[in-house]
C-alpha cells in the first residue's frame, strides 16, 4: 500500500512537470496557433541556468528559480520574433514547426558548447533524504514541484481570468482579427503568452532537475510528452492540461513498474492517439462549428 | 518549350554513368547511393507536405517499417531482395495508412504532434520488440546484393538505387501533374469546395500518406543495404526532422528540389566536419535562413534565376518567351467578347454540360420532382436553424429560398450538400436518402452547388478550378495515372477541352489561364458556377450567385439561369437580388427563423403579408434583429 502511494505521487509529481510545459504549450496555442517545439530546450537551458546560479554562484534556489524565469522569458520573445512571427506570415504550418525545431536545435548545441555534454546532478533545495509520512517515504522535491506547480498554473490562470491583459488574450485566441479592431496589439499579445510559456518552461526544468539530472539532452523527451499532454487534455483547456499530465505521469509509473521500463514511455503516445480518433479536441476541449 | 523533354531525359541517363568517372567508394557510395534512396523518401514526403499541405514528423517511422520488414525477411527468411523489398513497400503503406487517419480529421499543431507520436512508438517497438527486431543491438547479417553475374554491392548498389531514383521522382511528378495532383492541392486549398465538387477527403487524404509511405518503405528497404546494418537509434525524430530539412532546403514541389535538398543534407555534414562541436547550430540557422529568406528553397531561387536570365536573353534578341506567368486582372485581353455577357444565350459551349439520365426519372420529365425535403431540420445547441423545412426542387424549375439575413438559407444548401447533418427530417434525391451521405458523394450523385462566400481554388488557375469540378470524369484509377497510358493521357485531354468549353460558356473562355485569385469577384462567381456545372448536376444549388455583382453581370447570371433551366437542370436559387428572383423563379419559398413563411408563385409571394412583414419588419417581429446570415 504504502509502494502504491509512493508510486502515485511519483506519477502526480512527473505528471505536473508535464503538465506545467502543456500549460505553456496551450497559453501560445490560444493565441497564435501554435506550439513551441522547443519547449523542452528551453526547460533545459532553464535547468542548466539555474544550475549556475545555484551550485556554481552559490546564490540559492530561489535566485536560480528567478534566473530561469528571466532567460525562458528572453527566450520567448526570441523564438516568437525569429521563428513564428515569419512563419504566421506565410501561413505554413510545416515554416513554424521547422523553425521551432531549429531553434531547439540550435538551444541544445548552444547548451552543450555552455555547459559540456555532460550530466551534472542538481542539488535538490530541501534536500534528497526521503520524508517519512508514517510507512510513506516521500521525496521533499517531489513535493515541491507538485506545490510550485499548482501555484504557478493557478497564478497565471487568475491573471488570464482577471485581469484586462489576460481579457486581450482571450480576445486574441477567440478572434484576432476583431481583437485587433477593438484596439487590442495583437502581436504584442502574442509575444507575451510566448514570455509566459518560455518562462514556465525555464522554470519547470530547474523543478525537475534535482530528480533527473540537468544536462543538455534531458529536455527533449520530456518537451515531447509534454506535446501528448496537451492534447490528451485539450490545448485550449487549463484544467485539461493537469488532468492530462497525471494521468499520463501515473500512467507511466505503472507502466514501468508494471510492465517494463522500456515501454515507459509509450502509453502517453497510445493514449495521444487514442484520443486523437475518438476526440481530437483533447478530453476537455470542445468541438466548434466551421461556418462555411 | 520543347527543349527540356530531350534534355532531362538524357541528363538523367547521363547520370547513370557516374560512379564511371571516379571509383571511390566515399563518393560514390556513401554520397550518391545514399543521396538516391534519401531522395526516394524525400519525394514521397513532398507529396504530403507540398502537394497535400499536410505536416509528418513521423516519416522516420515508415522508413523503419521498409527498412526492418526488409531487414528481417533477408536475415531471418533468407527471402530475395525483391520479395523483402516488396514487402518493405507494403508494410510502410500499411503504416501509411495509419499514419493518415489522424490527418483526416486534425491539422496543424496536432497533426504535427500525432506524428510525432507515431514515429516514437515505432521506435519504441523497435527498440523492445527484441525477439523480431534484435532490438538495441540492431540488425547486422543481411545477405548480399549478388544473384549470379548481378552483383549490387558497394558501388556496384549505385546501379540499382539510382533507376529506382529516377522512376519514383517520375511517379510522383505524374501524379502531380495528373487529378490526382489537383485533388491534392484542391483540399489543400479549400478542403469544403472541393469535397463539395466531389472529391473524397478520405479517399485523397490517405492516399497521399499511403504513397509517401509506400516511398519511404522503399526508401527503408534500399537503406538497409548501404551500411548492412540498421539499429534503432537510426529512426528517431531527428531522422523525421531530417527529412522535412532537406525538402524545406530543396524546395517543395520540385524533382530538382527534392534533389537538392538531400545531397545538401548528406554532404554538408561532412563538409562542416571542422566545426563538427557547432554543426547543429549552422544547420539550425541555416534551416532558419531558408524558412525566413528563400521560402520556395534553392529550386525556387534556381527557377527564378533562370526565369531572369532566360528573360534578359530574350529581351537582347527582341524575341518575346511564351508567357507563363498569369496575366494581371484587368488587362485588355479580357474586354473581349463574352465579357459580362456569358455565351448562354448564343449557345456556344452550352454543350459541355452533360445532361445526366438519372434512374426511374424521366430525362424530359419536366417538372418533375429531383430533390425533395422533408421535415428537414438542424439545431446548433439551442438554436434551430432551419425548422420542419419542406422544399421540392424540380427539373427544369428554378425554386428561389428567400428571407431575411440570418434566416436559415445558406443553412439550408450546407444541408442538401452535405455539409452539415440534418437533426430532423428528411432529404431524398433521385430515390436515394442523402441526409447522410458525404458531400462528394452527393456531387458525384448529381448536386452540385456554389458558395455565398466565393470558395475557389485561388491558387490554381481557372481552368483548373474547372478541372477539379471534371473530378469525377477520370474513370482510370492510380495506375494509369502512374505509368502515364495513353487512356490517362486521353482522359485529361477530353476534361481540358470540356473545362475550356464551360469556360466558354460562362463568359470566362479567355481567362482560362488566369490565377483564379487574380480574377474579378463577379467573373469569380461565374467561374464557381461553371465549376459547378462540369460536375454534371441534375440539380445545382446557387448560394447569392448575384451577390456583390454590377447590374450588367447579374444580367449575365440570370440569362445563364435560364440556359441552364432550359436543359432540365433544377435549380435552387438563393438570392437577395428580389428583380433576379422574380424574373428567373418558378416557385419561391420564404424562410424566416428557419421556418418556411411563404410558398408560391413570385407574384403571390410578393403579396403575402407575412412575407412583407418578415421583409419590412412589423411590430410581430420588433426586435428580433436578424443576425447575419
Amino acid at each position: 500500500m504504502a509502494d502504491l502511494i509512493q508510486l502515485i505521487l511519483s506519477g502526480v509529481a512527473l505528471g505536473m512537470i508535464y503538465a506545467l510545459l502543456a500549460f505553456g504549450y496551450s497559453i501560445t496555442f490560444s493565441t497564435s496557433r501554435t506550439i513551441n517545439f522547443a519547449q523542452g530546450e528551453f526547460l533545459m537551458l532553464g535547468a542548466l541556468t539555474g544550475l549556475t546560479v545555484d551550485a556554481r554562484l552559490h546564490l540559492g534556489y530561489v535566485m536560480a528559480v528567478a534566473a530561469a524565469a528571466g532567460v525562458g522569458a528572453l527566450l520567448g520573445v526570441v523564438l516568437e520574433r525569429v521563428a513564428i512571427r515569419p512563419a504566421l506570415r506565410t501561413g505554413s504550418t510545416v515554416a513554424w514547426v521547422l523553425a521551432t525545431v531549429a531553434l531547439g536545435i540550435v538551444a541544445r548545441n548552444a547548451a552543450e558548447r555552455i555547459w559540456g555534454t555532460d550530466d551534472s546532478s542538481f542539488p535538490a533545495p530541501l534536500g534528497s533524504e526521503p520524508m517519512h509520512l508514517g510507512p510513506v517515504r516521500v521525496l521533499p522535491q517531489e513535493v515541491l514541484i507538485i506545490g510550485v506547480a499548482a501555484l504557478i498554473m493557478i497564478v497565471v490562470e487568475v491573471f488570464r481570468r482577471r485581469s484586462i491583459w489576460g481579457k486581450a488574450v482571450t480576445a486574441v485566441a477567440a478572434d484576432n482579427e476583431a481583437a485587433a479592431l477593438a484596439g487590442i496589439n495583437v502581436p504584442v499579445t502574442i509575444t507575451a503568452s510566448f514570455v509566459i510559456s518560455s518562462a514556465i518552461a525555464a522554470v519547470s526544468g530547474v523543478l525537475v532537475a534535482p530528480l533527473t539530472l540537468a544536462g543538455p539532452t534531458m529536455g527533449t523527451l520530456l518537451g515531447t510528452k509534454a506535446y501528448a499532454v496537451a492534447i490528451v487534455g485539450g490545448l485550449q483547456s487549463g484544467i485539461g492540461v493537469i488532468v492530462g499530465g497525471l494521468l499520463i505521469g501515473l500512467c507511466e509509473q505503472f507502466t514501468a513498474r508494471y510492465i517494463s521500463t522500456g515501454y515507459k514511455d509509450t502509453p502517453g503516445f497510445i493514449l495521444l492517439i487514442l484520443i486523437l480518433l475518438i476526440k481530437p479536441a483533447g478530453i476537455f476541449g470542445k468541438r466548434s462549428i466551421k461556418k462555411v | 518549350m520543347a527543349r527540356p523533354r530531350i534534355v532531362l531525359p538524357l541528363l538523367a541517363v547521363a547520370c547513370c554513368f557516374v560512379p564511371l568517372l571516379t571509383g571511390n567508394e566515399y563518393y560514390v557510395h556513401s554520397v550518391l547511393s545514399k543521396v538516391c534512396v534519401y531522395t526516394i523518401v524525400i519525394a514521397g514526403l513532398d507529396l504530403v507536405v507540398g502537394y497535400s499541405g499536410d505536416v509528418s514528423v513521423g516519416h522516420a517511422g515508415l522508413f523503419a517499417a521498409g527498412a526492418y520488414t526488409t531487414a528481417i525477411l533477408m536475415w531471418k527468411l533468407h527471402l530475395p531482395f525483391p520479395l523483402a523489398a516488396l514487402a518493405g513497400i507494403a508494410i510502410g503503406a500499411l503504416f501509411g495508412l495509419l499514419l493518415g487517419v489522424p490527418a483526416l480529421r486534425l491539422s496543424g499543431p496536432y497533426l504535427a504532434v500525432a506524428t510525432i507520436a507515431f514515429g516514437l512508438i515505432v521506435q519504441t517497438f523497435v527498440n523492445e520488440a527484441v525477439s523480431l527486431t534484435n532490438g538495441s543491438q540492431g540488425i547486422r547479417d543481411i545477405p548480399p546484393l549478388r544473384y549470379g553475374p548481378i552483383d549490387f554491392e558497394g558501388n556496384h548498389f549505385y546501379y540499382l538505387v539510382y533507376p529506382l531514383m529516377v522512376l519514383s521522382l517520375l511517379a510522383v511528378h505524374r501524379l502531380a501533374v495528373s487529378y490526382w495532383g489537383r485533388a491534392f492541392a484542391a483540399l489543400k486549398e479549400n478542403a469544403v469546395a472541393a469535397e463539395c465538387s466531389g472529391i473524397s477527403r478520405y479517399r485523397y487524404k490517405l492516399g497521399a500518406f499511403i504513397l509517401s509511405a509506400a516511398f519511404a518503405g522503399l526508401g527503408g528497404a534500399l537503406f538497409v543495404h548501404i551500411d548492412k546494418y540498421i539499429g534503432p537509434p537510426t529512426f528517431s525524430e531527428q531522422l523525421s526532422i531530417l527529412f522535412l530539412i532537406a525538402l524545406i532546403f530543396g524546395g517543395v514541389r520540385s524533382i530538382a528540389g527534392n534533389i537538392i535538398g538531400t545531397f545538401l543534407v548528406i554532404v554538408l555534414p561532412d563538409v562542416f566536419n571542422a566545426v563538427a562541436d557547432y554543426q547543429l547550430m549552422i544547420f539550425g540557422g541555416l534551416l532558419l535562413f531558408t524558412l525566413y529568406f528563400v521560402p520556395q528553397g534553392i529550386a525556387g531561387v534556381l527557377q527564378a534565376a533562370t526565369r531572369w536570365m532566360l528573360r534578359g536573353r530574350a529581351g537582347l534578341r527582341g524575341l518575346s518567351l511564351p508567357h507563363r506567368e498569369p496575366m494581371p486582372a484587368g488587362d485588355a485581353r479580357l474586354a473581349g467578347p463574352g465579357d459580362g455577357a456569358p455565351a448562354a444565350a448564343g449557345g456556344n459551349g452550352v454543350d459541355a454540360i452533360a445532361t445526366r439520365t438519372l434512374a426511374g426519372l424521366d430525362p424530359a420529365g419536366r417538372g418533375a420532382g429531383l430533390l425533395t425535403t422533408h421535415d428537414l431540420t438542424i439545431a446548433f445547441g439551442g438554436l434551430v436553424a432551419v425548422n420542419k423545412l419542406n422544399l421540392e426542387i424540380r427539373a427544369g424549375q428554378v425554386h428561389a429560398l428567400i428571407g431575411p439575413n440570418g434566416s436559415g438559407k445558406s443553412t439550408t444548401v450546407n444541408l442538401l450538400s452535405g455539409i452539415y447533418r440534418p437533426t430532423g427530417g428528411s432529404i431524398r434525391f433521385a430515390g436515394r436518402d442523402l441526409e447522410r451521405a458525404s458531400p462528394h458523394l452527393i456531387s458525384r450523385l448529381g448536386v452540385a452547388r456554389t458558395f455565398q462566400n466565393v470558395a475557389l481554388f485561388g491558387e490554381m488557375t481557372v481552368l483548373e478550378n474547372v478541372l477539379v469540378g471534371l473530378h469525377h470524369t477520370f474513370k482510370g484509377g492510380l495506375l494509369p495515372v502512374l505509368l502515364g497510358t495513353r487512356r490517362a493521357r486521353r482522359e485529361e485531354r477530353e476534361a481540358r477541352r470540356r473545362a475550356q468549353a464551360l469556360l466558354a460558356f460562362v463568359g470566362l473562355g479567355a481567362l482560362g489561364a488566369e490565377r483564379a485569385r487574380s480574377l474579378p469577384y463577379g467573373k469569380q462567381r461565374l467561374l464557381e458556377i461553371a465549376r459547378a456545372l462540369a460536375q454534371d448536376p441534375a440539380v445545382i444549388l446557387l448560394d447569392e450567385p448575384a451577390a456583390g455583382l454590377t447590374s450588367g453581370e447579374i444580367a449575365a447570371v440570370d440569362a445563364l439561369i435560364d440556359t441552364l433551366r432550359a436543359r432540365g437542370i433544377g435549380i435552387l436559387l438563393i438570392e437577395h437580388h428580389m428583380d433576379l428572383v422574380m424574373a428567373v423563379s418558378d416557385e419561391v419559398t420564404v424562410l424566416d427563423f428557419g421556418q418556411r413563411i411563404a410558398r408560391g408563385k413570385p407574384e403571390e409571394v410578393q403579396r403575402d403579408e407575412r412575407v412583407i412583414s418578415a421583409y419590412l419588419g412589423t411590430t410581430v417581429h420588433q426586435g428580433a434583429a436578424a443576425a447575419d446570415a
